[in-house]
């Protein structure tokens, strides 16, 4: 048994991660965050769909060709508990949410996510008996679009990992009248959810949902280590900068490599 | 809770997270044991899912053929046609891809011939997604908005080669932006991302993040 070379700071920062983030959980300190207007306004726009009479499509749960199993199933985990907190909302305003998503691994979880959302709200049977149309595979955009104008929804949720679909999905549900979140942490997508939608979570925003929709100690701890180690990179990247100017970046530069 | 809400609830975590370890200390730990059983999940992983996509094909041929009768009697036969249709393209996949094989020339010819086409027709469709969403981002409502117009003003100038032959200086600003303003903004997205999707995997594994469960807020 050995350790992997070129790993080791990799290793030391995560094992600092987790000491760190258990050392905020168990001492029980405060924790701020700041206000997250994209997470406050699903409130607003399921209100809006009541007035409407129109349902809410939420999407993220693995665009592209990818799924619980990919790399980039934080974000899918991320989308899941806004469509966890959405689905509550609607359920409790009596309100359709239509859940969409492009990878077969993410629907059975899609469909617990609601099924406990309306149980917890005392509407499980509305749930089961309209269960097919409030959970429809799209494998793809034609779909998305084909369903956005089927359904000319009064809210789109729009969070989780994207690739060039985003803008053709978020324009077509922006033109049938729905307003928009959008948020999702693949970094070319951004400017596009940025341009088309009405409120944003950018980066790394989506990641704290279940933190601030719970707002527990435990959870808010994670999202302070979260931002002390954003500080540390701020720090290394000053330090990296000065250390190249005086032509000295020789022990960080293998520090990196380490 | 009950017994079985609390198992169906426990048993995940508990998984989870001894997957998740095994996974973590296989990425900085090279030791035969661990490698041979980090495999086997993998291998798990991918039957698993394999079973999910036959499980959603048959799901799909129950659905559709209850479509298909609800809407003759409905007397939709639009629906219907696309119903079959769907169902026969789900056939006819099948024999091609698992009964002749994903090499042979059929399964090419029927990838070259339909899907690929059908692909690059939705993926052009973006572009007028693009226009329309780069008409709606371009109209200025606040000091925000206009930083945006120019910076995007400055970019498309800077990429049409009437314009950069007579004003040579555009693609140098065209660059700087791309090089320092562009860049550094998406280094800090990058660095942030990173870090949350480190600490929410930490939340995953300590069954704090149970939103994947259904578990938000119960």
């Amino acid at each position: 048994m050995e350790l992997v070379a070129g790993r080791m700071l990799d290793l030391v920062t995560l094992i600092a991660m987790w000491a760190v983030a258990l050392f905020l959980i168990y001492s029980k300190r405060e924790v701020w965050i700041r206000r997250l207007p994209a997470l406050d306004f699903i409130e607003e726009a399921v209100g809006r769909a009541a007035e409407m009479g129109r349902p809410v499509v939420a999407q993220g749960f693995g665009s592209g060709s990818s799924g619980l199993q990919s790399s980039v199933s934080p974000m899918i985990v991320a989308a899941l508990s806004i469509l966890g907190h959405a689905a509550r909302i609607c359920a409790r305003h009596g309100t359709q949410i239509v859940a969409t998503m492009r990878s077969e691994s993410v629907l059975p979880v899609a469909d617990e996510v609601l099924r406990t959302a309306y149980r917890l709200e005392g509407k499980l049977e509305e749930y089961e008996a309209r269960k097919e149309e409030m959970l429809p595979w799209t494998p793809n955009q034609a779909t998305m679009v084909a369903l956005a104008y089927e359904l000319r929804p009064a809210a789109h949720i729009i969070i989780g990992a994207f690739w060039h679909e985003s803008v053709q999905i978020a324009e077509v549900f922006g033109s049938v009248g729905a307003v928009q979140i959008g948020g999702t942490g693949r970094l070319y997508q951004i400017p596009f959810f940025a341009a088309i939608c009405d409120m944003n979570l950018i980066g790394e925003e989506i990641y704290a949902v279940g933190a601030y929709i719970n707002r527990t100690p435990q959870m808010l701890a994670s999202i302070a280590t979260q931002d002390y180690f954003k500080l540390i990179s701020v720090a290394l990247i000053i330090l990296g900068t000065l250390l190249t100017t005086l032509g000295m970046i020789g022990p960080l530069d293998a520090l990196f490599k380490w | 809770m009950s017994t079985a809400r609390t198992y169906k609830r426990q048993i995940p975590l508990a998984l989870t997270f001894i997957v998740g370890m095994i996974i973590t200390f296989d990425w900085f730990i090279k030791w035969e044991p661990l490698q041979n059983l980090t495999t086997t999940i993998m291998n798990f992983q991918i039957i698993m899912v394999a079973f999910m996509m036959g499980f959603a094909g048959i799901n799909l041929v129950i659905i559709h053929t209850r479509r298909i009768q609800q809407n003759m009697s409905d007397n939709k036969m639009f629906d219907v046609l696309l119903s079959v249709v769907l169902l026969g393209c789900l056939i006819i996949w099948t024999i091609a891809g698992i009964g002749i094989g994903r090499n042979s020339d059929t399964y090419k010819w029927l990838f070259n011939t339909f899907n690929q086409p059908l692909g690059a027709t939705a993926y052009a469709a973006t572009l007028f997604y693009l226009a329309s969403a780069t008409y709606r981002v371009l109209r200025v409502r606040s000091a925000e908005t206009g930083v945006l117009l120019l910076v995007a003003f400055i970019t498309i100038l800077g990429n049409i080669p009437l314009i950069t032959t007579y004003v040579p200086i555009i693609i140098t600003i065209r660059t700087w932006i791309a090089d320092y303003l562009v860049k550094f903004s998406y280094r800090a997205i990058t660095i942030g991302v990173g870090l949350g999707g480190i600490m929410m995997g930490v939340r995953t594994l300590l069954a704090m993040e149970t939103g994947y469960l259904g578990a938000v807020e119960e």
